[in-house]
């Protein structure tokens, strides 16, 4: 595996390189690249105004970008206008034209590709079947809920078999019971298909659940591109780590070596052993993350190898775990989750906190 | 609980006030009356009176007249025609001035709005003159065409259809961009965008989506300027010269010249009619295809 968790084996259909956007003095994108295999599901996570649509307009064509290059199975498509490309989009909205029905919404892009009518009815009649809409073709949009709008068009950017899917935020209308089966209805849809697809949404959650691969984006830039695990479990920037999934973030140097491990001494005062790759450990400052689902509570120093003893400050019960913030002696304070219900604690009760020296990664300073 | 309080309270709320709805239509109408009583004693009143006259001795002569007398029926279709031409060609002009309008950036929208409101707001008389200044056989197009050895003689730009139909597509050309702008300031941009992203060249998204969403702005726009067309006095009456006859025309040569009361009114009445018909027919066309 590549260490962008790169499309691997399946030949890329859509390679950004270099792209480069600005409004005035705004830089939606700063040299963005991005390729996107065959079949593949990649998501572009990230916070607001980090850039997401502005990518994914220039990929459809509906902004042109200042520099740069896209290619679509291997053809440039920089300068194409979006008619020619051959690529479905879901609009955040929806973008149903409000004055056809259903079904004509469907055909709309077969008509465009002069596909002969009985086909068109055949293909139409085929994908309202699957997106499980049969008997609403002689609908208007506007008689549809939310739901049923986003199937139509999910529908209609794909009936023409595109080359590429691409789907902005689509689910964030809805309400979280509908947008769950939406997410599992679009992943067999789009597995189903073999569709190429990119998707976007700043909800990490969504990100992680659907993706093959996951572009995290901050400020035009694409921060880290790998697989959802990797994302997770080795974020390369103290933004990533923020932003998917929740973090301790700990700052520190390396002050030694202890049992095979680095010796981290953090700005609080704590000592830490830490597994850190050879190349940090001569570093200077150190940024390091800790995730709250790796700290547990111990009944002796010796279950882990880092051992502290702390304060409860608080426990927030949130139904399928629960979740403490704990303070150190030195005053750091952090956050831990468990499965489950959780030990009802009273704060103010002392416990015995721990974790690993492999539970711990660090990230380059920022 | 709440229930049977409320069914409690029901029969002596009914016998005293208004419901709160009730209160507020109220008030519209009072606030509404003054102009009612205004329409009514301006408009209505005389329009009845018109009716009457032209039933005189309760017969319907006047009416036999006009349907028969070859002039009214010559003039009436010509009225139709030149009305038709001014809406079609007020639309073919004013449909892109609008959709500029709804796109540009502002500095360009304000710019445009300017320059098509700031004629509306001149007098007609003034703006007829000057055509009269633009087009006559000593006007300045017709100098500058002479001048730079293009025709050898003036074209006959004045006193003649020509000139009506500039005038009146002149005068009338906002009463279709309001309209139609103002349903294209509505129109959802993506929408657009994702009919071309669907593989739409561009005179597709404006046949399949563009035009069938602002068509009721196109039908409001088109009314108005047809009606319009139908009564117009002053600008075929300064641009025509007396060579162009149109309704509003005859109708006050049988009032002015001839003091014909009767058969002036049996005029206004059937143009009234045409005017109604009109009317319901663009408002079909407008609610057939309404988004
Ligand atoms: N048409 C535009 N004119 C000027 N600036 C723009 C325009 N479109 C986007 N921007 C700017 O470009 C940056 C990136 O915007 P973009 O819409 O791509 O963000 P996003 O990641 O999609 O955010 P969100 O999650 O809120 O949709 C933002 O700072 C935004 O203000
Ligand atoms: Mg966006």
């Amino acid at each position: 595996m590549s260490p962008d968790g790169g499309s691997g084996s399946r030949a890329p259909i859509l390679a950004v390189s270099h792209a480069r956007k600005t409004y005035g003095p705004v830089v939606a994108l700063e040299g963005v690249s991005l390729t996107v295999g065959e079949g593949e599901f990649v998501t572009l996570l990230g916070p607001s105004g980090s850039g997401k649509t502005t990518l994914l307009k220039a990929i459809a064509g509906f902004e042109e970008i200042d520099d740069g290059r896209i290619e679509l199975a291997g053809q440039d498509i920089t300068d194409m206008p979006p008619a020619r490309r051959g690529i479905g989009m879901v609009f955040q909205n929806y973008a149903l034209f409000p004055h056809l029905t259903v079904a004509r919404n469907i055909a709309f892009p077969l008509e465009m590709r002069g596909v002969a009518r009985a086909e068109i009815d055949r293909r139409v009649e085929e994908i309202l079947r699957l997106v499980e809409l049969e008997g609403y073709g002689a609908r208007l949009p506007r008689q549809l809920s939310g739901g049923q709008q986003q199937r139509v068009a999910l529908a209609r950017a794909t009936v023409f078999n595109p080359r590429l899917l691409l789907l902005d935020e689509p689910f964030s209308a809805l309400d979280r019971k509908l947008r769950e089966s939406m997410q599992v209805e679009l992943r067999h849809l789009q597995q189903r298909l073999g569709l190429t697809t990119v998707f976007v949404t700043h909800d990490q959650e969504e990100a992680l659940l659907l993706s093959d691969r996951i572009a995290v984006m901050n400020h035009g830039r694409i921060e880290q591109l790998g697989h959802p695990a990797a994302i997770y479990d080795h974020p390369a920037s103290r933004f990533v780590a923020g932003f998917v999934g929740e973090a301790n973030m700990l700052r520190g140097h390396v002050a030694g070596s202890r049992g095979g491990h680095a010796e981290v001494a953090l700005d609080s005062g704590d000592r830490l052993a830490v597994d850190l790759p050879p190349a940090a450990r001569g570093a200077g400052d150190l940024q390091l993350v800790l995730r709250p689902e790796r700290i547990r509570w111990l009944d002796d120093a010796a279950q882990a190898d880092n051992a502290f003893p702390a304060v409860l400050v608080e426990h927030l019960y949130l139904g399928q775990n629960s979740k403490y913030r704990v303070r150190l002696a030195s005053g750091l304070e952090l956050t831990l989750r468990t499965q489950g219900e959780g030990e009802p604690l009273a704060a103010g009760t002392e416990r015995l906190v721990g974790w690993d020296a492999r539970d711990i990664r660090g990230v380059p300073c920022s | 609980m709440q229930l049977t309080a409320a069914t409690a309270a029901r029969p002596a709320g009914r016998r005293v006030r208004l419901s709160r709805a009730g209160r507020y239509r109220l008030l519209y109408a009072a606030l509404a009356a003054p102009g009612v009583l205004l329409l009514a004693v301006v408009f209505v009143y005389p329009l009845l009176d018109l009716m009457r006259l032209s039933f005189e001795n309760g017969s319907l002569a006047h009416y036999e007249e006009v349907v028969s007398g070859g002039l009214f029926g010559t003039v009436f279709w010509n009225t139709v025609r030149i009305a038709l031409i001014v809406t079609i060609a007020c639309a073919v002009l004013g449909y892109p001035v609008a959709h500029f309008l709804a796109t540009a950036s502002r500095g360009w929208a304000l710019f445009g709005l300017l320059c098509v409101v700031l004629p509306f707001w001149t007098s007609l008389l003034v703006r007829t003159y000057a055509w009269m200044i633009l087009l006559g056989n000593n006007g300045i197009i017709n100098k500058l065409l002479v001048g730079a050895g293009l025709v050898e003689r003036p074209l006959p730009l004045l006193h003649n259809e020509f000139g009506v139909l500039v005038g009146m597509v002149h005068v009338l050309l906002p009463y279709f961009v309001f309209p139609v702008y103002a349903v294209m300031l509505r129109v959802d941009r993506t929408l657009m965008a994702a009919a071309e992203g669907l593989g739409a060249p561009l005179w597709q998204v404006l046949r399949r989506i563009y035009l069938p969403l602002t068509l009721p702005g196109i039908a409001a726009g088109g009314t108005l300027v047809f009606i319009l067309s139908l009564g117009f006095f002053i600008t075929p009456a300064l641009l025509g010269g007396g060579k162009v006859m149109m309704i509003a025309l005859l109708i006050e040569q049988q009032v002015g010249q001839m003091l014909n009361w009767g058969m002036a009114a049996a005029m206004c009445m059937t143009l009234v009619a045409a005017i109604l018909l009109a009317y319901a027919a663009f408002k079909r066309l407008g609610r057939r295809n309404a988004p």
